[in-house]
């Protein structure tokens, strides 16, 4: 059986949706989302849609192992999910670009050369900035602009180290990339996307102005998609593996100093991201596994918590802790889903995270111990700011009037990634098992089980006495890019004010000078004529009758440009061109 | 809240090998300590700040 690329069912989607009537709309979008995960498991192992371009270079659109299946799968389930939670909005830009963003997404993880990955990255890039771009809310338009910088910087340094590792002779097939300058460029261009600290910033400056529809892609596809990439290429670096490290309490930390709760969420994702990076540094095949186990559950869970927060957001139109509160009693369906969501990142069984987050520790413990410290560390910083998250927006104070429950459309996507976020855990083995090489997992050996609550809570009993240092904040705490912004803003008043004042100079200098110019070629011979005489004044004057000859130059001065001098014979014009020849000659010479 | 994982924490300890209790002091210390950092960290971001807040 011939299987097309997944990417395909999504970009045909986005290609058609946007001319159809909203009900096919809706339709078309379900069925390209429900196909491209058919597409996704029916796909056969090895690889498959290969091509060879003029130039030599051997395509292969459908490279499928059970990793690429296993991240395939996640993306294409939770972005059926997605899609319906989006349908009910009648926005056919924002529907062509989640499909687009979608099928890039997919064709990235099933890419099997570099050529059609760098195609994917940048599709990605393209897709992901329109939907930040799709967004009501005041700052989108710079956040995005900001975005697109980042970005193109990124997908440079990607281009960049996988040209170099191509011109030393690597291989076009997507795999490690071998150290050097090759190999730290296309690291720096993955970790732009995997929001390396300190190239993170674009993630809770984007992801919080996007709209409530786009952000529950956007926070699903790119920084795992850059996981999965550098888990292909990058693993198996110790610095990787501490950047890793540094992302899961640096998160943490700034999540807890965040207001507007989809940034307690993208701070969420660095964190979370951080965790998975590390074990992709390590690099043992246990260590990666975990990593993918952990991405497909990070996946399921950012999306959940993603739409449980814009469901409060489309109820209440507030988006900042200290405008939320009591919230359970309005929304409780939602508020049930979101605790699902935020237990399974804290890390408590029976939930995904539980298991992947205790495969992750465990795997980066035996290679790094002291990097295990620096994770349990961020696992504690990662419990407070769920408990933080879901206290003050589900049960603290009392909730605002207005609309109860979100719709259907809305609720169906969030009880299923729930539900998800729970088989993940109780049936570990259903990830394990799409990743063959694993071996069987005790995920639930009483240790573990013991571990995890004894990090739950001891962080809660530290969230319950210092209760005071995680209340609401009257703004969010500023990080790294507000340096950076100011820095920006610096460079840009030094451009509009100096370097503008001198540029304006400048030009009106260069403007006089053309006019002059343009004044004295509208009657060149007289002009020269004129010229030569009032240089010679001082000598012209000591001739005899210099003051009736001197009084003549004045009146050829007063009357230019209409004076008219003696004509210039050709022998003249042929001398000044060979003089400016020679001219040249002597420069060329010269330099 | 606190009580059931401590409850359960000590139904594990009682009926598992005798790591288990090392395994739960280890995790229950970093849990512990490792959210007694953030806190001192994030209330000294927050005075640095100027950030504010409010108790509910």
């Amino acid at each position: 059986m011939i299987v097309l690329p997944p990417a395909a069912a999504y970009f045909l989607a986005a290609a058609v949706s946007p001319f159809l009537p909203r009900p096919l709309r809706r339709a078309v979008l379900v069925l390209a989302a429900a196909a491209g995960l058919s597409l996704v498991l029916l796909a056969p192992e090895g690889d498959g849609w290969r091509f060879t371009l003029q130039q030599g270079i051997e395509l292969t659109l459908l490279a499928v192992d059970p990793v690429s299946r296993t991240v395939g799968s996640i993306f294409a389930l939770v972005g059926l999910f997605c899609v319906i939670y989006t349908i009910d909005r009648d926005d056919p830009m924002l529907h062509a670009a989640t499909c687009g963003y979608l099928g890039a997404a997919v064709g990235l993880v099933f890419s099997g050369d570099f050529f059609s990955l760098v195609v994917f990255w940048e599709l990605m890039a393209i897709f992901s900035l329109l939907l930040i771009w799709n967004s009501d809310i005041s700052g989108a338009g710079d956040a995005g602009m900001r975005y697109l910088y980042i970005h193109v910087f990124g997908g440079g340094c990607l281009i960049g180290g996988i040209a170099l590792h191509l011109a030393s002779g690597g291989p076009l097939t997507v795999g490690p990339v071998a150290g050097g300058a090759a190999a730290l460029l296309l690291i720096t261009g993955i970790g732009v996307n995997a929001a390396f600290i300190p190239l993170h910033t674009w993630v809770p400056d984007a992801y919080p102005k996007a709209s409530v529809w786009s952000a529950v892609f956007l926070c699903i596809l790119t920084t795992k998609s850059a996981v999965y990439v550098l888990a292909r290429t990058g693993s198996g670096l110790e610095a990787v593996a501490w950047m890793g490290g540094i992302m899961c309490v640096y998160g943490a930390f700034y999540a807890l100093l965040q207001d507007d709760i989809r940034g307690i969420l993208s701070y969420s994702i660095i964190s979370q991201v951080g965790l998975m990076t590390a074990a992709v540094g390590v690099g043992t095949p246990s260590a990666i596994d975990a990593a993918i186990a952990h991405l497909a559950n990070d996946v399921a869970i950012k999306a959940l918590l993603f739409m449980g927060a814009g469901a409060v957001i489309l109820a209440t139109g507030a988006h900042r802790l200290q405008e939320l509160g009591g919230l359970a009693r309005r929304m409780p369906l939602t508020a049930a889903c979101c605790a699902a969501g935020g237990l399974a990142m804290a890390g408590v069984p029976p939930f995904g995270g539980f298991v992947s987050k205790g495969l992750v520790i465990a795997a980066v413990g035996e290679a790094i111990p002291a990097l295990e410290i620096l994770l349990l560390v961020g696992a504690a910083g990662t419990v407070l700011y769920v408990a933080r998250f879901l206290y003050y927006v589900f049960l603290a104070g009392e909730p605002a009037p207005g609309p109860d429950e979100a719709p259907p459309s809305m609720i169906v996507p969030m009880v299923s990634l729930a539900v998800l976020c729970l088989v993940l855990g109780t049936l570990p083995d259903m990830v394990f098992d799409l990743l063959s090489r694993a071996a069987v997992h005790h995920a639930y050996a009483p240790s573990n089980v013991a571990g995890a609550f004894g990090i739950a809570g001891g962080a809660l009993l530290v969230f319950v006495l210092a209760g005071g240092a995680f209340t609401p904040l009257g703004r969010d705490v500023p990080d790294l890019d507000a340096l950076t912004r100011r820095a920006g803003a610096g460079f840009l008043g030094f451009c509009t004010g100096p370097v503008g004042t001198a540029a304006d100079r400048i030009d009106a200098a260069a403007g006089a000078a053309a006019t002059r110019a343009a004044r004295f070629a509208s009657n060149f011979q007289a002009g020269v004529v004129i010229a030569a005489a009032v240089l010679a004044r001082p000598l012209i004057r000591r001739l005899p009758g210099g003051a009736e000859r001197i009084r003549a130059i004045d009146r050829m001065r007063r009357q230019f440009p209409e004076v008219r001098a003696g004509r210039w014979d050709s022998q003249s014009g042929v001398l000044l061109i060979a003089l400016m020849f020679l001219l040249f000659l002597v420069v060329y010479l010269v330099a | 809240m606190i009580a059931l994982p401590l409850i359960l924490l000590g139904l594990l300890a009682a009926f598992s090998a005798d790591a288990l209790p090392r395994q739960i002091l280890v995790e229950s210390a970093a849990g512990i300590g490792g959210a007694a950092l953030f806190a001192a960290a994030v209330a000294a971001a927050r005075a640095l700040t100027g950030a504010g807040g409010e108790a509910r």
